[in-house]
């Protein structure tokens, strides 16, 4: 299943945010989004995710979602949003309740995407009791009880303490290794973006347009080696200097509002 | 914390407070701006007080209770309404002293009546000796109106345990429930009720005063007060005037329960019309019976004390005698 | 290196007798107020036991402010005559009934005042004209239109309760983080879904705030109700003792409410453990 832009255009009032973007998410493909601050980055993957309505164009699904998928489009959020008054186990659930599933399937999905996550030993905690990285984990996990084709990720990161983001890339990389999942990653960290895309896709300052759309010609696999680290660090000095004089512009603008 | 400070000034005021008495006494008299204090209102107007040398001022209250609260705290010298079980529960502590007699209810001058719902009287509730078994709203127990529903259970032998009685804290709420059939009969005072029986919103059955004649007012005075000795004989003799003013004027001209309106009347009539801020034509409806010599039913105060002290409203352990000021009052 | 030149330095400033060494002052006591149980029970002690003293004493008339043990007594002798119990229950069953009503009738317009658009600007506009109106002031049309039964009573509890319970749970539902319901959306959690696994426990600690409220005001209000024609209960009790200047009775049913009051907060607080302790 690809999920497609097609010319989305997004203003909100007088603000335009979004101009035409169009670009192509095959499946099983990883693609990040960056830009400079308030290119509407996370406006666009909410308009591709179905809870914002663009001013303009449509996002658009190619093809059958994989069988079995409950939720081909699955977002996690930057804030984790759990619900606090749940457990872990009842926050993965959360999504399950309504889904055509009898206890024990239901059941079962919830402890496969809780060993996958490395949360079986919390099943019973609340997510106030849980470190950031764990509660974005339990986000992960709550997507992937649904069986998503495609993974909406809003800067998962970004929250997080350094250390922390090191090891939940680590298990990004490894959750999206077989490419049976795909993912439109939006983020501000571009080292992020080469370490996990297989495209990057660059916005330009508000009015968000497409800039350019970056190839990153390594697998996922290569990337972890030694040795890349010196093609992968000038990937994304080519992408800062794409976008450094916009985030500069970007920087100025928020301090003057 | 205003009462103890209240108290405490009050303690220390009572030593000097009973020197002698100056050449103008000062005193603040607690009333009600209803037409049952009428003869206030008339030796205040035309200089009574003053002639006695007085310097007289009235301090004007909505209920009755606040001024017997009044008298005791020192914020009024008298206080001059009805009787009611709060007033006694005061007295019977030794806070206040009764020292002549006001108004009464007395048969031709209308004050307090009893009231049927229309569906109620057409059920045959005609007079108030059916009241018997009713469900009859009042203001407050332990009211005037209660006591003289007390009355009316002995005269004609029905027990007031039989009677439901429906306590509405307000006229305008007994007035409401009336109306409104939720109550089969209300006792209420002649200015609420006319305005609703002219409306055909109830029926009127008789008048208080023609059935269970009683003492409905009093003049009451603090201890501190009586021991100045000039100052309450001054007082006492300045009402008496204006009683027997009031008694042989307007009283005098009273026929089918109102007034006449002529040369003689009209002065005072307007005196008490400007203080009750009604116009003269409803104060001839609703002049208050007042003895010529301002006596007190000394039997009847008794029986209230007794009746209220049985009914469990006026604590038990005092009679009469502990609250009337026998030095001052002129029994009837 | 570093370490050598550290021990040096630590050598030089106590070697030199010339150097004073003193400690750095704390500076960074107070401003943490911590709730003390037992000073609170203590100063409540004191004050009763003062009160007493001034009553027992002669300092104050017992008319203008009864003592704690003429209050206690009062309450003692209503208690044995069984008087207390028929007033209590006869409350008990109007608060309680008017709450309910209230609250239930409060939750229902709250939340839609919550969720839809249409019933937000009517009933804000509607709240915002009655809530202000004094009940007391509507007691005789309360009488004129229910009697002077059961209902007008229940009526001026549950009016009461209504508006405040209404405003704390619109407010309440208004305050559900927007991204917790985007979530759910993302998942097609169904409607009635969302409103009750995500927006009802998300308002859950502002409703039990207004319960808090709503407990007090029912409380208040039973006085006003007991205004038409009650023979019984605490409100008519009190009323009673205030018009026949049993101030010693007042009190005693003041006491009463008081004690309520404390009770209905203990249950509030029991639920709020129950019911929120994931916070």
């Amino acid at each position: 299943m690809d999920l497609i832009a097609d010319h989305i255009s997004h203003r909100f009032g007088a603000l335009d945010v979004l101009d035409r973007v169009s670009f192509t998410v095959a499946s099983g493909e990883v693609v990040a989004i960056v830009g400079p601050s308030g290119c509407g980055k996370s406006t666009l993957l909410s308009i591709l995710g179905g809870l914002l309505q663009p001013s303009g164009g449509a996002a658009e699904l190619r093809g059958a979602p994989p069988a079995g998928s409950l939720n081909p489009l699955t977002f996690v959020f930057q804030d984790f949003a759990l619900l606090p008054w749940c457990t872990v186990e009842a926050n993965v659930a959360f999504p399950l309740e309504h889904a055509a599933l009898d206890a024990a399937a239901r059941r079962a999905v919830v402890d496969d995407a809780l060993r996958r996550t490395g949360l079986s030993d919390f099943r019973a905690a609340y997510p106030k009791q849980l470190s950031g990285g764990m509660r974005q984990r339990v986000g992960i996990a709550r997507a992937l009880a649904v069986r998503p084709a495609i993974l909406l990720m809003d800067e998962p990161l970004s929250a997080l303490d350094s250390q922390t983001r090191e090891l939940l890339m680590e298990d990004f990389i490894r959750l999206l290794a077989d490419g049976a999942m795909g993912a439109v990653y939006v983020t501000h960290n571009l080292a992020e973006a080469v370490r996990l895309a297989d495209r990057i896709v660059v916005l330009s300052r508000r009015p968000g347009r497409v800039r350019e759309i970056v190839d990153i010609p390594m697998t996922r696999a290569e990337r972890g080696a030694i040795d890349a680290r010196g093609k992968l660090l000038a990937l994304q000095n080519d992408l800062w200097s794409l976008i450094r004089e916009e985030a500069i512009d970007a920087e100025r603008e928020v301090q003057h509002a | 914390m205003k009462m103890f400070a209240r108290l405490a000034l009050a303690s220390l005021l009572a030593i000097p407070a009973c020197g002698t008495a100056r050449a103008d006494d000062k005193a603040r008299i607690g009333v009600l701006r209803l037409s049952s204090s009428a003869p206030v209102f008339i030796a205040h107007d035309k200089g009574y007080f003053r002639e006695a040398g007085l310097d007289i001022e009235l301090k004007f209250f909505d209920a009755a209770q606040p001024i017997a609260v009044a008298t005791t705290s020192g914020d009024v010298e008298f206080g001059i309404t009805a009787f009611t079980a709060g007033l006694y529960n005061l007295a019977g502590k030794g806070t206040l002293k009764v020292i002549g007699g006001m108004s009464r209810e007395k048969a031709g001058y209308p004050l307090i009546g009893y009231f049927a719902s229309n569906n109620a009287y057409a059920a045959g509730l005609k007079t108030p000796k059916d009241l018997a078994g009713k469900r009859i709203a009042v203001t407050q127990v332990g009211s005037s109106f209660h006591y003289s529903l007390g009355l009316l259970a002995d005269k004609y032998g029905f027990k007031l345990a039989e009677v439901k009685i429906m306590p509405l804290q307000s006229l305008s709420n007994a007035a409401a429930a009336l109306k409104g059939e939720t109550v089969d009969a209300a006792l209420l005072p002649i200015s609420t009720a006319r305005a609703l029986v002219d409306s055909g919103g109830a029926k009127f059955l008789g008048w208080v005063g023609d059935e269970t004649p009683w003492q409905l007012g009093a003049v009451f005075a603090s201890p501190k007060t009586l021991a100045n000795k000039p100052l309450v004989t001054k007082l006492l003799a300045a009402l008496a005037r204006a009683d027997r003013e009031y008694h042989d004027v307007i009283l005098a001209s009273v026929k089918d329960g109102k007034a006449d309106i002529n040369d003689k009347t009209k002065p005072l009539l307007e005196i008490i019309a400007k203080f009750t801020n009604l116009p003269v034509e409803q104060v001839v409806g609703n002049c208050a019976y007042i003895d010529p010599e301002g006596k007190l039913d000394v039997k009847n105060v008794g029986n209230q004390i007794e009746w209220l002290q049985e009914q469990g409203f006026v604590d038990k352990g005092f009679s009469p005698d502990a609250i009337i000021a026998k030095e001052y009052v002129k029994a009837d | 290196m570093p370490s050598a030149r550290c021990s040096m330095l630590d050598r030089a400033t106590q070697d030199d007798p010339a150097v004073e060494v003193r400690p750095v002052a704390f500076r960074g006591a107070g401003f943490v107020p911590r709730a003390g149980r037992v000073s609170g029970w203590i100063a409540l002690a004191m004050v009763i036991a003062l009160w007493q003293l001034a009553g027992s004493a002669g300092w104050v008339s017992q008319l203008f402010l009864p003592s704690p043990s003429a209050i206690a007594i009062a309450i003692y002798k209503l208690a044995i005559s069984g008087a207390l119990w028929q007033h209590v229950s006869a409350s008990v069953l109007r608060i309680g009934t008017g709450w309910v009503l209230g609250t239930v009738a409060g939750v229902i317009v709250g939340f839609a005042i919550g969720l839809s658009t249409l019933a937000r600007g009517v009933g804000i506009t509607f709240i915002s004209a009655l809530f202000p109106i004094p009940k007391i002031a509507l007691l005789p049309l309360l009488i004129l239109w229910l009697g002077i039964g059961e209902e007008p009573k229940i009526a001026t509890i549950a009016l009461g309760v209504f508006f405040s319970t209404a405003i704390s749970v619109y407010s309440g539902v208004d305050a559900v983080p927007r991204n917790l319901i985007r979530m759910a959306q993302s998942f097609n959690v169904p409607f009635h879904a969302i409103v009750r696994r995500v927006i009802w426990p998300g308002a859950l600690p502002s409703i039990l705030a207004g319960f808090r409220i709503t407990a007090s005001v029912a409380l208040l209000l039973v006085v006003s109700a007991e205004m038409i024609g009650a023979q019984f209960g605490i409100g008519a009790f009190v009323l009673q003792a205030g018009n026949l200047m049993q101030t010693d009775q007042l009190l005693a049913g003041v006491v009463i409410l008081s004690l309520f009051g404390l009770a209905v907060g203990k249950v509030i607080n029991v639920l709020e453990a129950k019911l929120l302790h994931w916070r």
